[in-house]
Order: C-alpha cells, then sequence, then structure tokens
C-alpha cells in the first residue's frame, strides 16, 4: 500500500473562507445572491459541528475500509488508469449514497440537515450532517475498497469531490454552456435544492452530472420556475442541535407509535413523509399534486409557469 | 501541530473564518426579519410553502409579522400560520390535533404545537383578534386546547 493522500478539504477550509467573503461582497454590491446573518451562522455551526464529531466514527470508518482491503478482489496499482477508474466510482458511488439519503428515511435524516436552510449561498455548502455514520453513509465506498482501489485513493476522491461541490452552492453564477452537459455546476445543484414540485429529488450528482443524465434524474433549471430552498416543511430554527438532530426526533416518536412492523419499517426506511394512512406527502404525492393543479390550470388556459410558481392562489 | 495533536486549520483558521464570515454578514445585513406587506403578499407567501392549503381569511400580524389562515374547501379543519424566520418564513398548516395549547398573552395569539424545530408560533394579531383566532383553534381542536396555555 502507497503513502496516504493529502487532505484536500483542510487545505481547502481556507479558501471556503475566502470565497464567501467574496461572495458576500458580491451579494452586498452587485445584489446577486443573499444572505442572512443567523442562517449563515448555523451553516458554519453545522459544517464546524461536522468536522468534529467526524473526528469520532471516523476511525471505525477507516478501520473497516482497510479491513476489508485485505481481502480485495485486484492489486490496483497507482497508474493514470487506476485513478480515472477510482475517480468515476468513487462518483458514482456518491449519486447512489445521495439518491439514497433522499429517497429512504434513515439516510434523510442525516442529510435533511444539508438542506434545512432556504438560502443558497456558499455558506450552505458547509451545513453539513453529524450523523452520517449513523445513516450508513460509508457502505456505499465498500465496493470500491472490495474491487481493490486503495482506502487512500477513495479518500482523496471523497475530499476532492467535496470541495468541488463547494463552489456549486451559489446563485451568483447563472448558466455554464457545454460545461453543463457532463459537470455538475451551480444551476444544476439550485435544482436539487429547491422544493418546486418540479424539482424534487433530482440532480443527485457529486462531480458528473452524467450519472442524473444515464439514471433518469436529471431536471433542468427553467427561469419560468425560479428555485424556491429548503425543505418541503421548512424547520422552525436556527439552533444547530436541532437541525442535527430534528429528522432523527420525527422518527423517534414515529417509531414509539408504530403499531406492526410493517409500520416499523415504513418509519425508517419508506421514503420521507410515508405513514401507514397516507396522511403525508411524499415526494411523489407532492408531484402528482403539483400535476393535477398543472393539468387544471391548464385546462382553464392559465400559463403553467404562474402554478409551478405559486400552486394554489389561495 | 497545536499542543495535543490538535489541528490548527480546524481549531484555529476555521473558527475564526466562521467569525469573520457571521461578522461580514451581520455588517451587511444586520438581523432583519422578514415581513408581508399586505393580505395579498401573505397568501402568495403561503400559497409558495404550502401549495395544497386553500386560504379563505387573513389575519396579517402587527408590523407584518406573520400572518394566520382559515382554510377553505377542505374536509378537514385546518388553520395555516406563517411566521418570520430571519429574512424568511416558515409555514405550518395545523390541523386537529396538532395544537397542544393556545393562549392570548397582551396583544400577542401563543401557539404551542407538537413541532420539535419551532413548538412556539406567536402572533401579535391585537387582544381582539387573538382571541377569535383562539377560539377558533379550540373549536377545531374539539376543545382540547388548554385554555390556561402558555405564559408567553
Amino acid at each position: 500500500m502507497g503513502e496516504s493522500f493529502p487532505n484536500i478539504v483542510r487545505y481547502a477550509i481556507p479558501f471556503f473562507i475566502l470565497f464567501m467573503g467574496i461572495e458576500i461582497v458580491i451579494w452586498r454590491v452587485f445584489h446577486r445572491g443573499r444572505y442572512e446573518t443567523r442562517d449563515t451562522a448555523a451553516s458554519l455551526a453545522m459544517g464546524l459541528g461536522n468536522q468534529i464529531v467526524g473526528l469520532l466514527p471516523g476511525g471505525f470508518v477507516v478501520g473497516l475500509y482497510f479491513a476489508l482491503y485485505e481481502h480485495r478482489l485486484f492489486d490496483l496499482e497507482r497508474t493514470w488508469w487506476v485513478f480515472l477508474l477510482c475517480f468515476l466510482a468513487e462518483d458514482l458511488s456518491y449519486y447512489w449514497f445521495h439518491r439514497l439519503a433522499h429517497e429512504r428515511r434513515w439516510m434523510w435524516a442525516a442529510h435533511i440537515n444539508h438542506h434545512s436552510s432556504q438560502h443558497y449561498n456558499l455558506s450552505t455548502a458547509l451545513r453539513q450532517a453529524w450523523t452520517s455514520t449513523l445513516a450508513l453513509s460509508f457502505l456505499f465506498r465498500l465496493p470500491l475498497v472490495w474491487i481493490g482501489f486503495e482506502p487512500a485513493m477513495i479518500f482523496l476522491f471523497g475530499g476532492i469531490s467535496l470541495v468541488y461541490q463547494f463552489w456549486i452552492h451559489t446563485e451568483v453564477i447563472d448558466r455554464m454552456g457545454p460545461f453543463e452537459w457532463v459537470f455538475n455546476t451551480p444551476s444544476h445543484h439550485r435544482v436539487h435544492h429547491a422544493f418546486n414540485p418540479r424539482y424534487l429529488d433530482a440532480n443527485y450528482a457529486g462531480v458528473l452530472i452524467i450519472w442524473d443524465r444515464i439514471f433518469g434524474t436529471f431536471v433542468e433549471e427553467t427561469a419560468a420556475d425560479p428555485p424556491r430552498y429548503g425543505l418541503v416543511k421548512n424547520i422552525a430554527t436556527f439552533n444547530p442541535f436541532k437541525v442535527a438532530f430534528h429528522e432523527w426526533v420525527g422518527i423517534a416518536r414515529d417509531v414509539a407509535g408504530a403499531r406492526s412492523l410493517r409500520e416499523l419499517l415504513g418509519y425508517t426506511w419508506g421514503p420521507p413523509g410515508w405513514s401507514p394512512d397516507g396522511s403525508r406527502k411524499t415526494t411523489a404525492t407532492l408531484k402528482a399534486e403539483w400535476r393535477a393543479r398543472l393539468a387544471a390550470a391548464e385546462g382553464a388556459g392559465a400559463p403553467a409557469a404562474a402554478v409551478s410558481d405559486v400552486g394554489d392562489p389561495g | 501541530m497545536l499542543p495535543g495533536g490538535l489541528d490548527p486549520v480546524l481549531f484555529i483558521v476555521a473558527p475564526l473564518g466562521v467569525l469573520g464570515v457571521i461578522g461580514l454578514t451581520w455588517l451587511f445585513g444586520g438581523l432583519r426579519d422578514a415581513s408581508l406587506a399586505s393580505p395579498e403578499i401573505a397568501r402568495q407567501r403561503l400559497a409558495e410553502l404550502d401549495p395544497g392549503f386553500v386560504a379563505a381569511g387573513v389575519t396579517l400580524a402587527r408590523s407584518g409579522a406573520g400572518a394566520i389562515f382559515s382554510g377553505a374547501g377542505d374536509h378537514k379543519p385546518r388553520i395555516a400560520v406563517l411566521v418570520p424566520l430571519g429574512d424568511r418564513f416558515v409555514s405550518r398548516v395545523l390541523g386537529p390535533g396538532d395544537v397542544v395549547d393556545a393562549a392570548v398573552v397582551g396583544e400577542r395569539l401563543v401557539i404551542r404545537t407538537r413541532d420539535f424545530t419551532g413548538p412556539r408560533l406567536a402572533l401579535a394579531l391585537g387582544a381582539g383578534e387573538a382571541e377569535r383566532w383562539r377560539e377558533r383553534l379550540l373549536e377545531f381542536n374539539g376543545g382540547a386546547v388548554d385554555p390556561g396555555g402558555p405564559d408567553g
């Protein structure tokens, strides 16, 4: 096994701070993007907490990866094509981790933190989960280790992916032309953070947007329906501890009231919004309701964009 | 490395940078809460946040710091509330069983819900309007609301 690689994220931290400073000045001078003091403080507290909390289970995950690596299928050297394959495999595993982090409530309970801001700026990128290990995020890279990619190489590309995803959390950059065909961009990721029904559960990519195009989850940003950021049911707090644990509390309450194994599994591993009687709303329900409103409005001769923007006029 | 093997980037640069960014945001943006200019704007905000809720009546809180809505065309009686969270709004649609208690405290209607992130919703509606909405909450909650309510 070769030397370890530098911790990319550690070196990026000063640049994260610098670029947030630049984006804040752009917001102030050119009125592009938007910051809110308490929201920013909550996001950055989540980022700091993520780094500190990550130190605890990090040793377990590293140990697990190295133990599995002892039983690898292939000996993959540090050649250019192994680096390339590792990058692609890590990015693909990220896509599936991220997709399931939205589609399964147990995993969503950790990832929901990242989507809990109603703002979309570089500080939102740092609003990271504190409970990723509990949500089993580490499982998704195990196949890569088993195949024979060095854990250090996987961590390198994981770090590169994290750093890459920092700069796409901005409203300052608009569309990026042909670059958007292959790579994840601010526009693609704005869609991912939006709770407009049109945009729900889309664009899970890390670095390469091609995975969304391949697996049918790509949705393009449209000017007729500007993204509104946050959650379908937004949280009412800036308290980082409540941000970090609110969905776990929700799961615990539901599980405490579960009356069967089906309900227990539904509340933990069903899609977010699942309920035994269908009284809550999943993404599928919300999209179906939106399509029904859209069809009704089109039938009445109203422009579709008006419906997608504000729903029922009330 | 710092004493104890602590990483200076993580334990010095990052916290100082965080304070700097928060300070800059405060300097340029302050701590202004969102407000609603009119009932129509309130309806629009609610429609964005809860497109499934069809609002009938609406009462705006003083200085536009929130609004409360009665539902229309619904089988179940529901009330929706908009409260500011920083420069944005958060909505809550309350149905039977969602309200733990409600009280009028001075000019404000104070509703306690089971919501973990924001259990207390306060709206400065004026004493008369606040009482009217408290009675409505009592009504659709089947009288389960504690009239003694929160102490504010």
